[in-house]
């Protein structure tokens, strides 16, 4: 598989790495693609990334791909501006090798990263349906929960037909943010109801960060006391997230 | 980079020390427990010093590994008493010494053996004040570090309550301009050092002063340095320009944790004793009728001219941690009275598993998320770790060489349920 930016494949692995440290990615001629949940079961990343994303794309059959994402990153944190990438997986030798090449192609660089035994990919995500469905400019999202943070560990997301709002309570007190579906920050707002619950501001801020370095927008997706799916659009692909809520009062 | 170091530990070759205390043995457990650097310690005990010499390589810049794990540093250091009289009574104090190379250490040792025997145990006893051995150390290299150990405990401290002195002046004297830290010790943490205005222009340092590997001892107090590489000449600088950059905090264990904390006759069962109560009995035991040990709260009360919860301005960060095998001991109810049951296969058991999971202990017990921990470790182990980062485990203090005891109330149980659900309900 041949990309043109190497910068963009290292995004797209840090955001797998925002929920796995290790993953089993699914290769076929259509592409390649990984879902994982982080090992407490809270979060589930689900990436897609279609062969067209790629210049030149090679697949003989369908495979599996079991990777230290932690150890790749140390190698995708050599990539240097304007490099392409060429990724080539040898099943037999479980080697995977990305080929970094400068953009005058004067330079050529192999790295070489041994796979891990193959575990068998998860191949299902839980089936959900969701009453409220928000897009919103993604830096504002972030910038909301970075805010939450500021007092709590948790933070309470509603979507309801006129606004999203953040709003963390805690021994310091609350901030809350509220963006209106006439503001610049929001896209789009589909529900007719009022939906809400609780997440983990460690688990959405580490994803919604990862994504916003490939996306402008994120798409929130949500029923009251539900997990809620954040989707990030990016170019012959898909990434998307679950993360788990948490129940009060219990 | 963030290297989390414990400068202050011991060899086999020290008394009351375990026989593991080892090289190979110290850095698979120091692997376990997320420490990047350890203090050689005994440095100059000349057996100890040659098996160093065979298992370390020297790196660069005062460093040596193993060898085999690049990851796992260590520094040359040692422990010494001195003896010495100062206005007629005998002062008995402990100071760690950090070196930079292993022949400094020779040298050193070399010096020190016509003022006691080096050769003996790993911590030699030395009569030679403490102003004398600041400046045999620097005289040797001046990029040797002393400071006093363990400050506060009753016995064999620098102001501790029974041979100590009430400032730093009487202990090093002129040489106090080469003092640059002072090591709090178990029993006592930055906010009680913090009650001492002279205190502040001293670094503030926290080390095990383990006599085991295992990492319930090793590291249980630790420093963790943000360096540009690990450099013992960085580690120099830091240490001697209190550089808050360089040094982020202290791992301190709760001070109640430490085995002095309190007052208390441990042979006569009589203890532990608050402050107030121990001062209306005069420190007298009222079993046997001698002076009770007196513990380091009341010691820094003494010497305190500052009042609780004052908290200095550019102080370095400091957080409280218990050691894993603590907490999943607490967790299982075991009575850890007998340090054999932290060393049970059951709590290794579910010690290791958590380390296969995170890889190493203070992985987990700084930086796992809360939630996360509940899938991982189970509600159990997750509900003390998260009361302990909130510092809501209850400890009765410890005294006279008795451990504090950590309990669970019930309120602090109650305090923290709240369901978090795991995606797999929803398959």
């Amino acid at each position: 598989m041949r990309l043109p930016s190497a910068d963009y494949f290292a995004d797209l692995m840090k955001a797998i790495h925002a929920v796995v440290d290790e993953g089993t990615f699914k290769i076929t001629e259509e592409g390649m693609r990984l879902i994982a949940m982080d090992p407490a079961h809270i979060s589930l990343v689900d990436f897609e990334l279609s062969s067209s994303a790629a210049e030149e794309y090679e697949c003989g059959g369908e495979l599996q791909m079991t990777l230290s994402i932690s150890e790749m990153m140390k190698f995708l944190k050599r990539i240097k501006k304007g490099e392409s990438l060429t990724v080539i997986y040898d099943d037999q030798a479980r080697k995977l090798s990305l080929i970094l090449v400068d953009a005058t192609g004067s330079r050529e660089r192999t790295f070489t990263l041994n796979t891990l035994e193959t575990v068998e990919a998860r191949s299902t995500t839980p089936k959900l349906s969701f009453d409220a469905k928000a897009r919103l400019n993604v830096d504002a999202v972030l910038d909301a929960i970075k805010d939450s943070d500021v007092v709590s560990d948790y933070v309470k997301i509603t979507i309801n037909p006129d606004e999203v709002v953040f709003l963390a309570k805690g021994e310091l007190g609350t901030i809350q943010t509220k963006f209106s579906k006439m503001g610049a920050a929001v896209y789009e707002i589909e529900t007719d109801t009022e939906v809400w619950a609780h997440f983990s501001i460690n688990y959405l801020e580490k994803i919604v960060k990862a994504g916003s370095e490939l996306s402008e927008e994120v798409i929130m997706n949500l029923s009251t006391n539900k997990p809620i799916k954040l989707g990030f659009p990016i170019p012959s692909g898909k990434l998307e997230y679950l993360i788990a809520p948490r129940i009060e009062g219990t | 980079m963030k290297l989390i170091a414990d400068l202050h530990i011991h060899s086999k070759y020290s008394a009351a020390t375990s026989t593991r205390m080892d090289i190979p043995d110290l850095v698979y457990f120091a692997e376990m427990k997320g420490l990047s650097i350890l203090g050689t310690g005994d440095a100059l005990h000349p057996v100890w010093r040659s098996e160093l010499k065979k298992q370390l390589n020297y790196v660069d810049d005062g460093l040596y590994t193993d060898g085999k794990h690049e990851n796992i540093y260590f520094i040359t250091q040692t422990e010494v008493a001195t003896i010495h009289t100062l206005n007629k009574k005998a002062r008995r104090i402990h100071h760690v010494i950090l070196m930079p190379s292993l022949e400094v250490a020779e040298q050193l040792s070399d010096i020190l053996k016509k003022y006691g025997d080096v050769e003996s145990d790993g911590r030699p006893i030395l009569n030679i004040t403490p102003a004398e051995l600041v400046e045999h150390a620097i005289e040797v290299d001046e990029m040797c570090i002393v400071f006093p150990a363990h400050a506060w405990t009753p016995w064999w401290s620098m102001l501790g309550a029974f041979s100590g002195v009430d400032r730093i002046e009487e202990c090093y004297e002129d040489m106090v301009k080469y003092v640059y830290a002072i090591e709090t010790g178990l029993s006592s943490d930055p906010p009680m050092n913090w009650r001492v205005s002279w205190i502040d222009n001293y670094t503030l340092l926290s080390f095990s002063d383990s006599h085991s590997p295992y990492p319930y001892r090793l590291g249980r107090e630790a420093v963790v340095f943000n360096l540009k590489k690990p450099s013992y000449r960085e580690i120099h600088e830091a240490v001697k320009n209190r550089d808050p950059e360089k040094i982020v905090m202290t791992v301190e264990v709760p001070p109640e944790y430490g085995k002095y904390h309190w007052s208390g006759h441990r042979n006569c069962n009589f203890g532990p004793i608050p402050p107030e109560e121990a001062r209306r009995l005069n420190y007298k035991c009222p079993v046997c009728g001698r002076k009770l040990t007196k513990g380091v709260e009341d010691r820094v009360e003494e010497l305190a001219d500052r009042p609780r919860n004052y908290k200095p301005a550019g102080s370095i960060g400091y957080i409280h941690l218990i050691p894993l095998q603590e907490l999943i001991a607490l967790s299982m109810g075991i009575d850890v009275e007998n340090e054999s049951k932290l060393n049970s296969t059951k709590v290794w058991r579910e010690y290791e598993k958590l380390l296969n999971i995170y890889g190493s202990e203070f992985k987990i017990l700084l930086e796992v998320p809360e939630d996360e921990l509940i899938r991982t470790c189970g509600e159990n182990i997750s509900r003390i770790i998260s009361l302990m980062r909130r510092d809501a485990i209850k400890i009765i203090p410890g005294y006279d060489g008795v451990y504090g005891k950590l309990i669970l109330e019930e309120k602090e149980e109650k305090e923290h349920s709240r369901k978090i659900k795991s995606l797999e309900d929803y398959l």
